[in-house]
């Protein structure tokens, strides 16, 4: 009610402004060569100091003002600053194209883009990489990587070696709302987590929130990463393309329309499996091991007020064992993510931008089991059909509130079996069995309001309500306490069987002491209505995603945060120290020994509990110049409370990595060279490790006695990467990556298991397995 | 522009990964009273074998538990009080075990720490066949055995395969199994044992209580530890019995079957 009553009042004080004698400038800013419309470019107004507003997901920006002579200057970091005069006495529709600087990153006195936009905006705890960044930064076997690339920023951690899999802030690793233009993707990586499913080719934008999320986004407790395709070069022909060690990438783009429509489509491939094929063991030469994925997407404006997005991905990673000796018998797995979104901009006013979104987003496994005629394939997976309708309404230079609604329709697999068998020998009762499919109905409805209180105080204030029900047709169990089905109840189609909701706030808030110095807070609630159950603690492909459900609460996370941001010698660096203090609800655990695959019961096997993480991460950045890049040491712990683990005592998660630092830096040494490493160091993971051992049905078996009562040896690397630019020719543009993982051939420990000891069978001993020790990679990346 | 594909790669590829002993130093652990408790359809003695766990890097050596009070009874009202036998191994002499009925077990050891255990023993499913199959080898066979699991009822098993040569027998021959996707059905298990003509096995089919099932199927690996940096975190198996003892105590049925490979 508090909430709702703020929001009015900022709606009454700003229509107060509505008398006055105002105009709008609004547009859209452009790239001048390939016409890609920028996110995040920003428009100052160098008569009015701290005025300006910066360009939403599509480009789109919007300023009201009191009439005047102004002088309105257009800016994106690395690009010419663009200042336009303007008499402004009636509204003015300005879309403007920006020039790449020639020499962007060598230049010191760089001035351009509101520079300290970190300092006075409220969002805190937010990261931004851009592609040149990512680009540059040295990764295992030159595969760029967003996913992996984001690890080496305060708060965010790697699952394992070279995984992309990451926590944020303490959270688990299904608390991330990982989005591909808008699409939700389920599994966000390929050979098991050692790549991302994000073609950097593709890419235009990436923003982590680990923070103060925006109302905008929900359903996921810890983390946002919003990831944004490329619309395509609407001016020329192109093609973009990168040969590396195992895999290969190509991206065709160009205008449909020339300036009014374009497309893009971005594919990749893996090709371990040809090696396989030549040089590994004969048994399984028949095998098949590879990922590939397509990305495309095609835009085209219909007209001043509405524009048109058609965006998809399909991604598919095949594992096939087959043994050439016996070709009757094979194991298989293959998974992917398929994403499609519709999207359609409409101009209502030129202060009022609705996005509508149509999208699918589906993921599947399935596991195949050939033996003699028959074969046996296990789907599992998730579906989603969701509409969003975002409106953004540039009030005034002080006041742009967002609002929209969302509406997820998800369909859960937990486990079909099909047999296709020429032959009459297998039973019918065994044939085609399936665990029933779950349904939810995810509604959310938010509005968020940036508003400019005074000079010194920035503020968006947010409240999103989300809802779930959980529909039928299907079949809900309740358990005793022993596990067992006490009670089972049926629904028909689209029964709502439960339903669960919650009022989030975000609030953030920036006070402002003057140009480059700030100090922010930061407060959200969210809720988090599903739960990735797993075997393992790294992503893997047969991960089963569960809705909430009569027995499974929805997750809840809280998070409070707090930060002072500063930035030296004129913007070229920026720092910043934060803490936070997240606690959540309703996690999951599982019973010892639980069997999480194809069981209609899997509920009974869980164990329900509470997390509790807190953090100081502090960054500095130095953003220009021939050295550029960061340094970011965060320390946090991430604790968790489960009644049927260890009879409740607090135990480390396994990310409760405490100290974790990296240090990335680029080093443009001429146009033709530039040269980086990062180096990262952290604290090892929370383990469980015996702490004795005891004789049962004579065999010796370990005794354990906490939860993660050990540490992993501490993990440290440094990596190395040079690109060499081979001068341009007007056609063809090309570089040569050359790359090292782990320079110091660090063994870091993949894994520590205990074995008897082959010399004395009376004794135990542990051994480490370390991989990746040296690992050099060298990428052709070509441009025409 | 024409799109045209450049293909040019090299490969310089290191995947190698390296094992080595480390000594980690693991915590000592207060000893733990580990029960191995089993009482059958078939003829006694049952044993009941009490010892404690020891520190990771101790030599094998499992102190027995002596001097300690263990008392067996039923639902139908019989009691005995077991005798220590060897140090650590309790023996009865008089009580037989009956399909169906349900069974206490209660040790109350030389300083005065009492445990309980409880046990319903299943009724005994009969091998319905032992069979044999051409293995992979020229003269060599594999077993195939056969039963059929009663229908309407949750039945656990645990198989037992033994040979005449006993260096045959690998990991895979004592399996446990539910019922739970082929209930009534009529089960087939073939193990992978390569035997030759002559050879004669006997195989024993035991049909279990869950909390014993449970018990073998979460058992970690006989090195324990974690397999790989991304496996779940191990823990200790589940258990019948109380007062944080670690092991079973399970009444269980058995029938049994042999053959001579032909």
């Amino acid at each position: 009610m508090k909430y709702s009553l703020i929001i009015a009042f900022l709606f009454f004080n700003s229509s107060l402004s509505f008398s006055q004698n105002n105009y709008t400038i609004s547009g859209t800013i452009h790239d001048n060569k390939t016409g890609e419309a920028m996110i995040g470019a920003t428009l100052a107004v160098k008569e009015i100091p701290a005025t300006g507003v910066s360009t939403n997901a599509y480009g789109f920006y919007s300023l009201t003002l009191a009439e005047g002579k102004y002088t309105f200057s257009y800016r994106f970091t690395g690009y010419e600053e663009r200042d336009t005069v303007i008499d402004f006495h009636h509204n003015v529709k300005l879309n403007v194209d920006l020039a790449e600087k020639v020499i962007s990153l060598h230049e010191v006195n760089v001035t351009s883009e509101a520079a300290n936009k970190n300092v006075t905006s409220p969002q805190m705890s937010v990261q931004k990489l851009s592609i040149k960044e990512i680009n540059s930064i040295p990764v295992f076997l030159g595969e760029r990587d967003i996913l992996k690339t984001i690890q080496l920023l305060p708060g965010i951690k790697g699952v394992t070696e070279g995984n992309s899999g990451f926590y944020v802030r303490g959270g688990g690793l299904d608390q991330n709302l990982i989005l591909l233009d808008e699409a939700n993707v389920y599994n966000p990586g390929h050979l098991l987590g050692f790549f991302s499913v994000f073609n950097s080719d593709a890419i235009k934008d990436v923003t982590i929130y680990k923070g103060g999320i925006p109302a905008e986004y929900g359903g996921r407790i810890s983390s946002v990463v919003d990831v944004k395709m490329n619309d395509g070069d609407n001016k020329k022909y192109r093609a973009t393309g990168g040969i590396g060690l195992i895999a290969s990438r190509l991206t065709v783009e160009g205008p449909i329309v020339k300036n009014k429509g374009s497309f893009i489509i971005s594919g990749r491939r893996t090709y371990a499996d040809l090696f396989l094929k030549i040089l590994g063991p004969k048994e399984l030469r028949n095998s098949q091991l590879y990922f590939y994925d397509l990305n495309a997407k095609a835009n085209y404006e219909l007209g001043p007020k509405d524009h048109i997005f058609i965006s998809g991905y399909f991604g598919r990673d095949n594992f096939t064992f087959r043994n050439s000796t016996n070709t009757n018998r094979s194991f298989g797995i293959d998974w992917g993510n398929t994403t499609a979104t519709l999207r359609e901009n409409h101009l209502f006013t030129d202060k009022l931008f609705l996005n509508s979104s149509f999208i699918f987003s589906n993921y599947s496994n399935n596991i195949t089991l050939g033996s003699g005629d028959a074969q046996f394939q296990v789907t599992t997976g998730i579906r989603d059909f969701s509409l969003k309708e975002n409106f953004d309404y540039y009030i005034s230079a002080k006041n742009t509130v967002k609002f929209g609604l969302e509406s997820i329709y998800h369909i859960f697999r937990p486990g079909e079996v099909t047999i296709n068998s020429a032959s009459a020998t297998i039973r019918p009762s065994v044939l085609n069995k399936t665990i029933e499919r779950k349904h939810g109905w995810e509604n959310g409805i938010y509005i968020s309001d940036d508003y400019v209180l005074s000079k010194k105080i920035n503020i968006n204030f947010g409240l999103r309500y989300s809802l779930f029900t959980d529909l039928g047709a299907g079949t809900t169990y309740s358990y005793g306490g022993d596990g067992n089905v006490n009670d089972s109840s049926l629904y028909s189609s689209l029964q709502p069987i439960k339903t669960y909701s919650g009022i989030e706030p975000r609030i953030s808030v920036a006070y402002i002491f003057n140009d480059a110095n700030s100090i922010k807070a930061s407060y959200n609630r969210i809720y988090q209505y599903m739960h990735l159950l797993s075997n393992s603690t790294a992503e893997t492909p047969v991960d089963l995603w569960i809705p909430c459900s009569n027995v499974v609460q929805p997750q809840i996370g809280d998070q409070v945060a707090l930060g002072y941001f500063r930035n030296l010698k004129q913007n070229m660096y920026e720092s910043s120290v934060e803490v936070y203090y997240k606690k959540m609800q309703n996690q999951i655990d599982y019973k010892p020994g639980a069997d999480l695959r194809f069981n209609k019961t899997v509920e009974s096997q869980l164990l329900f509990g509470t997390g509790t993480a807190y953090g100081a991460e502090f960054f500095l950045k130095k953003r220009y110049g021939k050295l550029n890049g960061w340094i970011g040491y965060t320390y946090s712990r991430t604790l968790r409370n489960f009644d049927g683990i260890d009879n409740g005592a607090t135990f480390p998660a396994r990310q409760d990595e405490i100290h974790d630092v990296s240090v990335v830096g680029i080093y443009e040494l001429s146009k033709r060279w530039t040269f980086s490493a990062s180096w990262v160091y952290n604290t090892g993971s929370a383990v469980t490790w015996p702490s004795g051992k005891y004789q049962i049905d004579g065999q010796v078996v370990s005794l354990y006695t906490n939860r993660n009562g050990y540490r992993m040896p501490a993990y440290h690397r440094l990596d190395v990467g040079a690109t060499w630019n081979i001068i341009k020719t007007r056609r063809l543009e090309s570089s040569w990556n050359f790359s090292v993982y782990n320079v110091y051939a660090r063994e870091n420990a993949f894994s520590i298991s205990f074995q008897q000891d082959p010399n004395d069978p009376s004794k135990t001993q542990a051994v480490q397995l370390s991989l990746f020790r040296f690992v050099p990679a060298i990428t052709y990346n070509f441009k025409f | 522009m024409k799109a045209k594909n450049i293909f040019l790669s090299i490969m310089l590829l290191t995947f190698i990964s390296c094992e080595k002993v480390i000594y980690i130093d693991l915590n000592t652990s207060n000893p733990k009273i580990i029960v191995e408790a089993n009482l059958t359809n078939q003829q006694g003695p049952y044993k009941v074998k009490i010892s404690h766990s020891v520190n990771y890097y101790d030599a094998n050596n499992f102190p027995a538990e002596t001097g300690a009070h263990v008392t067996l009874n039923d639902n139908a009202g019989t009691t005995e009080t077991l005798a220590e036998v060897t140090p650590g191994n309790y023996e009865t002499s008089t009580l037989q075990g009956v399909e169906g009925r349900t069974y206490s077990l209660k040790i109350v050891t030389a300083d005065g720490s009492e445990y309980n255990a409880a046990s319903t023993m299943p009724y005994h499913v009969l091998i319905d066949s032992i069979n044999f199959e051409p293995g992979r080898e020229g003269n060599s066979f594999r077993v195939i055995c056969k039963f059929k699991d009663p229908e309407g009822v949750l039945n656990y098993y645990k198989l037992h395969l033994t040979s005449n040569d006993s260096t045959k027998i690998d990991s895979t021959d004592i399996r446990i199994v539910a019922d739970g996707f082929a209930d009534g059905q009529e089960l087939t298990l073939t193990y992978r044992t390569e035997l030759v003509p002559g050879d004669s096995v006997f195989v024993m089919l035991e049909c279990i209580d869950k909390t014993t099932y449970d018990f073998y199927r979460t058992l970690p690996d006989v090195e324990g530890g974690i397999r790989s940096f991304t496996s779940a975190p191990p823990a200790n198996p589940v258990t019948n019995l109380s007062n944080g003892a670690l092991g079973y105590f399970s009444a269980r049925s058995v029938s049994v079957g042999a053959a001579v490979v032909h």
